[in-house]
């Protein structure tokens, strides 16, 4: 991915869009924030947002014609906000000391034609910026159509702190505005009297209203001003206001906007620079963010007690509970890593542009966890309104980090190693069905369905065998799924060649298979296998005689919950198939609240496992709470990660092959660290029951026993060591002598190079091979003049 | 400190350790034994300052 279609896939997430209340309000008011404060009694804070987005608060407060009503969401679900009945409580509060600190005085004279809101604002805007402003009103008051709107809001308001008429406030207000500014209560200005009023200053504003008597419209030319800018055709004279459009009525909203829009104008035009650039998005709009409100409940308008007085501060926070505070967030609130970051797509892709192509290497730090413990499940996509895959933007940055060699190898080097001893002599292998000579089929159960569930995955092949015709071979191995995730796409490639080569070699029969990350991985690097699932299958030849046992061992016909693993988001046959599988075994069935194309990750996938074991946790904790019946998962590192977070779950495949000794869901499966020997196992056992093949060539080496408790084994597990490490460790410090010694426990302490890793162990020889265990831990630098490390144990 | 160096029966002592991560080369003083020059990084460190320098290198 290069940087443009980064940027392009960054353009997707909306969450950064104005909700529709503050896109349809000409000043961009934040409404949102506004209610979020003012529901949360800080109305000071709401006053500041008023105040940062309007000029002329009172005025605005008391007569706004409310554009973003109209479009409030809430207004589908009951009333819409009542958006200037808020304003108008949070200026009611007592006024703080004005901001003591005069701008200096700078370059330019503006004279502004016409003392309305439009007028009063630019004045005000352009004063407080150091120009030296006058402002030319022909009527003799200023505030022009605030006048015949301000009856509506008639009896005593309270402004500032202070209870008075509201004409009173309003004139408080606008006096105030041009306390800086020049007012001259001229004649009218006509066309005529244009040029020497151009003359005389740097920039001329026309922000008249309505009732234009010097018929200065005709200085605008036919095409009126320009829209963005309020350029006419004369340099330097600016126009805008009422006059200027076509719309219905006036509002304050609109003439104050326009004046602070008039005023940017201006002071582009003095310091030289584009009048329009960068402000497409001035003015009135709509919105583009997406708001799901599936799940809105209709809640109505809370009109204040008084009318007259208007809301009081709790009838106001009242009120201002009702906003939805529109969001996004669809993919934050479906994914624990997104919310893990604190922010959203749009914030986290700019962050991962910026460092790896920005500055490539530099700014990693940031966002390297980030990338590395994505799941890449793809749930983001699936609920995302423009599809934003952060899967597809995380893998991408995992494969460019590894291109580019910024990729510290020890992040996935677990997973990896695990793979090897997947795809090695250990357990890789491919034969025909025995006494067969060719394989119509292969069985390729994954590498870690069989290290969890051996017996029922010879089970499985066993029955695919009498049930179906041409030959049932027996495939073995690791698809290379973890080095895809690791962004590893060299290795990733020489798994996929293992595979069709021994695919290859049996003839090239169609693959079945029990994994749905093999599946998913398969169909994107060797799409020329032909390949199905074991469930598709299933469904198809039928169920074993002794199906249904587990149902019935359970009692009467108990309820599930299926999870469905995200590597089935694009396969609905396949889903569709364990749901039938799992009615025909006998069980009735129940839908999570995220199943189907909305599955979630158990944190396997993507090895965030591997990356971040507590976000995985936290990922797995939502997920077993979706539901209080046994869940039934159809991917093996589903089935353990829910069991071993104490969530009865059962494998597919217990309920289909279960006799007296089907799987338990109440207990976790084999930890990481004890998959490769227990893989091993499986392919030894079967090898040796169903082809007679005997004694392995590579058999363990049980000479070295090791006592370890089941606190150590979960910080083995934590830190990814396994017993074979440590065994290799103690082989090597008995053998060598070079070991520490703590003398108030007599504990040994050795340590050596194992893969990646300096691996420390604290034990005690017990005699006769055997060895008690203390602890263990691992640092990744590597000491250089040590000698007990300088042969490295083990691969 | 209790811990001795089980080969040469010598308490340990601090002395600057050449180590090395992602390419880069370092010395820091750590405890070993001063007759055959064995080190000892304990828990706590390898958790501690090596984790840190490992999370500064890994960030370059
Ligand atoms: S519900 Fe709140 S955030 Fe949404 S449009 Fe209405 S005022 Fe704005
Ligand atoms: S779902 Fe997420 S990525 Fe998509 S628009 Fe919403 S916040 Fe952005
Ligand atoms: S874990 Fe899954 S849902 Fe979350 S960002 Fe990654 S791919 Fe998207
Ligand atoms: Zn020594």
């Amino acid at each position: 991915m290069d940087q443009a279609e980064l940027r392009a896939l960054e353009d997707r997430c909306v969450q950064d869009c104005p909700p529709s209340c503050t896109a349809a309000c000409p000043a961009h008011l934040d409404v949102r924030g506004m209610m979020s404060a003012v529901a949360d009694g800080r109305l000071a804070e709401a006053l500041a947002l008023v105040r940062a987005a309007v000029t002329l608060p009172v005025a605005v407060a008391l007569t706004c014609d409310q554009p973003c009503r109209p479009v409030c969401l809430r207004g589908e679900h009951g009333d819409a906000l009542m958006v200037r009945a808020i304003e108008r409580a949070c200026v009611a509060l007592p006024a703080t000391a004005p901001r003591g600190r005069r701008p200096p005085r700078r370059r330019g004279s503006v004279a502004v034609v016409g003392g309305g809101l439009t007028g009063i604002a630019a004045a005000q805007e352009l004063a407080g910026k150091g120009c030296r402003v006058t402002l030319l009103e022909r009527t003799g008051r200023l505030g022009g159509g605030v006048w015949s709107a301000l009856p509506q809001a008639s009896g005593t308001v309270v402004v500032a702190g202070a209870a008075g008429s509201p004409a009173a406030a309003v004139e408080a207000e606008l006096a105030a505005a041009v306390s800086d500014v020049t007012v001259s209560y001229a004649e009218a200005i006509t066309a005529g009297d244009l040029p020497a009023l151009r003359a005389a200053h740097d920039a001329v504003i026309l922000a008249f209203g309505v009732d234009d008597p010097g018929c200065l419209a005709t200085a605008l030319g036919s095409t009126g001003p320009e829209r963005v800018s309020g350029a006419t055709e004369i340099p330097g004279v600016f126009a805008g206001g009422s006059l200027t459009r076509a719309s219905s009525g006036w509002s304050a909203v609109t003439s104050m906007a326009d004046g602070r829009s008039l005023a940017v104008s201006v002071r582009r035009y003095l310091e030289g620079v584009s009048l329009t650039a960068g402000r497409e998005g001035e003015g009135a709009g709509r919105s583009c963010l997406h708001v799901e409100r599936s799940a809105v409940e209709s809640a109505a308008a809370a009109p204040p007690a008084d009318p007259q007085a208007g809301y009081d501060a709790t009838e106001a926070r009242r009120e201002a509970g009702r906003c939805l505070q529109c969001a996004c967030l669809e993919c934050v609130k479906a994914c624990v890593f997104l919310q893990r970051y604190g922010s959203y797509p749009k914030q986290y892709v700019r962050q991962i542009n910026n460092s790896l192509i920005l500055s490539p290497g530099m700014g990693y730090r940031a966002s390297k966890t980030m990338i590395d413990s994505c799941a890449l499940c793809g749930l983001c996509a699936a609920v995302c309104p423009h599809d934003l895959n952060m899967g597809e933007v995380c893998l991408d940055a995992r494969r460019e980090l590894v291109e580019k060699g910024y990729m510290p190898p020890a992040v996935h080097d677990f997973a990896l190693h695990d793979m090897a001893q997947a795809n090695g002599a250990d357990f890789s292998c491919a034969r025909h069905q025995p006494g067969a000579a060719a394989s119509a089929f292969a069985f390729y159960p994954g590498c870690q369905l069989p290290a969890s569930r051996p017996g029922e995955v010879r089970a499985a092949y066993e029955h695919l065998a009498s049930r179906l015709d041409g030959g049932v071979g027996l495939l073995l191995g690791c698809c290379g799924a973890p080095a895809q995730w690791a962004g590893r796409e060299s290795l990733a490639a020489e798994a996929t060649a293992q595979l069709r080569a021994s695919w290859e070699t049996l003839g090239r029969p169609q693959l079945i298979l029990a994994c749905p990350s093999c599946q998913k991985t398969l169909m994107e690097s060797a799409p020329e296998i032909p390949a199905v699932s074991l469930w598709e299958v299933l469904d198809e030849v039928g169920l074993p005689s002794g199906c249904g046992a587990a149902a019935v061992a359970v009692g009467g016909s108990p309820v599930v919950a299926v999870a469905d693993p995200c590597a089935a988001r694009d396969t609905p046959a396949v889903r569709a198939a364990a749901r039938h599988l799992i009615a025909r075994a006998g069980f009735e069935l129940v839908e999570l609240p995220w199943s189907g194309a909305r599955t979630e990750c158990c944190g396997w996938g993507g090895l965030q496992v591997i990356v971040d074991r507590q976000l995985t946790q936290a990922t797995v904790a939502r997920r077993v709470a979706e539901d209080p019946h046994d869940y039934v998962a159809y991917c093996a590192m589903c089935r353990d990660l829910f069991a071993g977070s104490g969530k009865r779950a059962w494998h597919l495949v217990d309920l289909l092959f279960g006799g007296p000794m089907f799987g338990d869901p109440a207990l976790p499966g084999p930890r990481l660290t004890e998959r490769q020997q227990a893989r091993a196992r499986f392919r030894r056992d079967l090898l040796r029951n169903a082809w007679g093949e005997d004694g392995d060539p590579r058999a363990q080496d049980d000479s070295t026993q090791l006592e370890i408790s089941d606190e150590m084994r979960q910080k083995m597990d934590d830190e990814l060591i396994g017993e074979d490490d440590l065994a290799a460790v103690i082989a090597a410090s008995e053998r060598s002598g070079r070991r520490l010694l703590d003398s108030a426990t007599g504990h040994c302490l050795g340590h050596a190079r194992r893969r990646l890793v300096t691996l420390w162990v604290e034990y005690s020889p017990l005699g006769q091979g055997r060895f008690a265990i203390h602890d263990t831990y691992t640092h990744r630098i590597e000491i250089l003049d040590d000698e007990a490390t300088e042969g490295r144990v083990g691969p | 400190m209790s811990t001795v160096c089980a080969q040469c029966q010598v308490e340990l002592r601090q002395r600057d350790v050449r180590l090395r991560y992602l390419g880069v080369e370092f010395t820091v003083g750590l405890p070993a034994c001063p007759v055959c020059g064995q080190v000892y990084i304990s828990e706590e460190v390898a958790h501690g300052r090596m984790r840190e320098v490992e999370e500064m290198l890994e960030s370059k």
